[in-house]
């Protein structure tokens, strides 16, 4: 399991004030389930993402992963760990296959491994027209693509996805979708943030409606609709931010 | 820190940014061809152009016709042709002004006979034949000294009776070497500084900009691992800039003719140490230039940063211009300053070798300060995402 314990985070701004990005927030995410963490621009869940990812460290609170912090050792957990968002960017000069092999290689794959997985993964994301071009020229959804290969080439046992669909077309878009559901399939701890909330509540098992930092509401999607009977996911994530 | 990982790294960033044709442009192409061009090309063209000019015809004005028989007299031996235009006291200013005459020639003669000769002394062709006109107005001072010295039965070598013996034991190469050592330490160190700002500012902020360094940093490389291999390769490519700017240097300079002041010969083992003088000096400013663009959150503003700091350069790097300075216990504890006397040295095979390892240690140690600078920087979540 993976927990997020009471985690906060304070950025220190100019002249010394303090914002407070994200507080005393907690949830769990379960092998084979997706947990869904909603929330309008600037609510603190890209914050809970990169902490949860040990590229921030919280200010108070801790993320355990199978009992153990995730801040003891982050090069670790960041081995086992996919990361991606609507805004990643994919390096420009370098082919599809480059960038697979260079990820796998910092996460310490062996060669002949990563040469095996990226033959399957750029089949199964049908991107056979992209190898051996440089990225620059590609669209944003074929550009997407490459990062999902870059993410999967270490077969990452937690995916943390931020806004996976931004941008995207509906085909690209359904690629993604698909393959998320794929990847709950094969028992992987995932996090999907997004603002689309027909795609959350097609694809989310657990979510977290985050507002100002704060976590509004915690739990599975049967509950959150249990407690507002008959009400869209929309108005409900409306209600509980009191907009 | 893994030498695995930060090998990856390397190899990586190397390969990226050798696929970018502004670096290539800028650390190979443009120093191979701006000193066979600037050198080689001005040099020559400015020749020609001092040949052309003093082979065309003097056009000289005057205002007396009395004057005029004078003024072809003395010139009558010139190596020059001369055309004269007959003008008025009112009107030779704007003729020179115009550039129709080159000069306006009085003649007087009273007690001494004087010849006043106005031009326009900006003006470079005309100061280039003033030249050839003052020499055969001298021959013909000269002649006439020598005609009044007859008079009283005074001989010809009587301006010979002092004379001074000038012995400069430096030879041919070396006085030709002194230009080469004044001129290649500035050279050297503004191209290969100019050469670490651009892979420092693309290797960090601009990954920022462009949207990869989150997910850099959320794969299993540290963020040491991540400075070191991306500082190596600015380290790399500014080497190779200043490999590239010695290179077309020494060859620019091998290929001219052996009468240029220019024609200095380097030899290998000197090209050599030059080569290794110069790499403490990308060591600094790659650090430097890192640290500023991991500081900077976009690419403008570290260009914004890192223009005024070349302005801090261009001066102690131009020591070797200097009279007067060289490599001591002091001027080697100067940063920049050092490795310009201490290229300078090199040249002039005059190295010494204490001063070398001083020069070099404190430029290592300079390094490793704003490298570990680096590291700070990148250890800061408010300056590594500084901007969103």
């Amino acid at each position: 399991m993976l927990e997020i314990k009471n985690v906060s985070k304070n950025f220190v701004l100019p002249k010394k004030k303090i914002k407070q990005a994200v507080n005393d927030v907690s949830f769990e995410v379960n092998p084979g389930r997706i947990y869904g963490l909603l929330g309008p621009n600037g609510a603190g869940k890209t914050t809970t993402l990169r902490i949860i990812g040990t590229i921030f460290s919280p200010s108070m609170g801790d993320v355990i992963f199978k009992g153990e912090s995730v801040f003891g050792d982050p090069v670790a957990h960041r081995k086992r760990l996919g990361f991606i968002s609507g805004n990643t960017g994919v390096y420009d000069r370098l082919n599809p296959k480059e960038i697979a092999t260079y990820f796998g290689s910092l996460n310490e794959i062996p060669r002949k491994t990563i040469d095996e997985r990226f033959e399957r993964i750029s089949e199964m994301l049908d991107m056979k027209d992209l190898l051996g071009k440089q990225c620059s020229k590609f669209s944003t959804g074929e550009k997407q693509k490459v990062s999902i290969a870059r993410m999967m080439i270490s077969d990452p046992e937690i995916l943390i996805l931020d806004e996976p669909t931004l941008g995207l077309d509906v085909i690209t878009s359904r690629t993604i979708v698909d393959f998320i559901n794929d990847s709950k399939k094969n028992g992987k701890y995932i996090i999907l943030s997004t603002h689309i909330m027909s795609e959350a509540e097609y694809l989310c098992d657990d979510v977290g409606i985050i507002h100002k930092g704060d976590l509004k509401f915690n739990g599975t999607l049967e509950a959150l609709h249990g407690k507002y009977p008959g009400e869209s996911l929309e108005k409900v994530f409306f209600n509980l931010i009191g907009e | 820190m893994r030498r695995n990982i930060i090998t990856t790294i390397f190899k990586k960033e190397v390969l990226d940014i050798f696929r970018d044709k502004r670096v290539i442009f800028s650390m190979i192409v443009i120093p191979l061809i701006s000193f066979p061009l600037l050198l080689a090309g001005l040099t020559a063209f400015m020749q020609s152009q001092v040949e052309k000019v003093s082979r065309e015809t003097f056009r000289i004005s005057y205002t007396d016709d009395a004057d005029l028989a004078m003024i072809k007299d003395v010139l009558k031996n010139a190596d020059f042709e001369v055309n004269y235009f007959k003008t008025t006291n009112e009107s030779y200013p704007a003729l020179i002004k115009e550039k129709r005459v080159h000069f306006h020639i009085d003649y007087e003669k009273a007690a001494e006979e004087t010849f006043t000769v106005y031009f326009d002394r900006s003006n470079t062709a005309s100061d280039i034949k003033y030249g050839k006109l003052s020499k055969s107005i001298n021959e013909y001072k000269d002649g006439r000294i020598k005609i009044e010295l007859a008079k009283f039965n005074v001989p010809d070598n009587i301006f010979d009776i002092v004379k001074i013996k000038i012995v400069n034991i430096a030879s041919e190469g070396k006085m030709k070497t002194m230009f080469l050592g004044m001129m290649l330490p500035y050279l050297l160190i503004i191209l290969s500084v100019s050469g670490a700002a651009y892979p420092a500012v693309d290797l960090t902020v601009g990954e920022k900009e462009r949207g990869t360094l989150e997910t850099l940093l959320s794969s299993g490389a540290t963020r040491r691992e991540i400075v070191v291999g991306k500082y190596l390769t600015t380290v790399l490519v500014a080497v190779i800039t200043a490999l590239a700017s010695l290179l077309s240097i020494v060859i620019t300079f091998k290929m001219m003719p052996e009468s240029s002041e220019f024609g200095a010969k380097i030899d290998f083992v000197t090209f050599l140490i030059s080569l290794s003088a110069i790499v403490p000096i990308t060591m600094i400013f790659s650090a430097l230039t890192f640290a500023i663009s991991t500081f900077s959150k976009s690419q403008k503003e570290a260009q914004s940063y890192i223009q005024p700091m070349m302005m801090f350069i261009i001066f102690p790097s131009m020591a070797s211009f200097i009279p007067g300075f060289e490599l001591n216990l002091k001027t080697a504890l100067i940063p920049v300053f050092n490795i310009s006397l201490l290229l300078k040295s090199i040249i002039m095979q005059e190295v010494k070798w204490l001063y070398f390892g001083i020069t070099m240690g404190e430029s290592v140690l300079l390094a490793a300060i704003f490298i570990l600078l680096a590291f700070r920087l990148f250890d800061r979540e408010g300056i590594i995402f500084k901007g969103e």
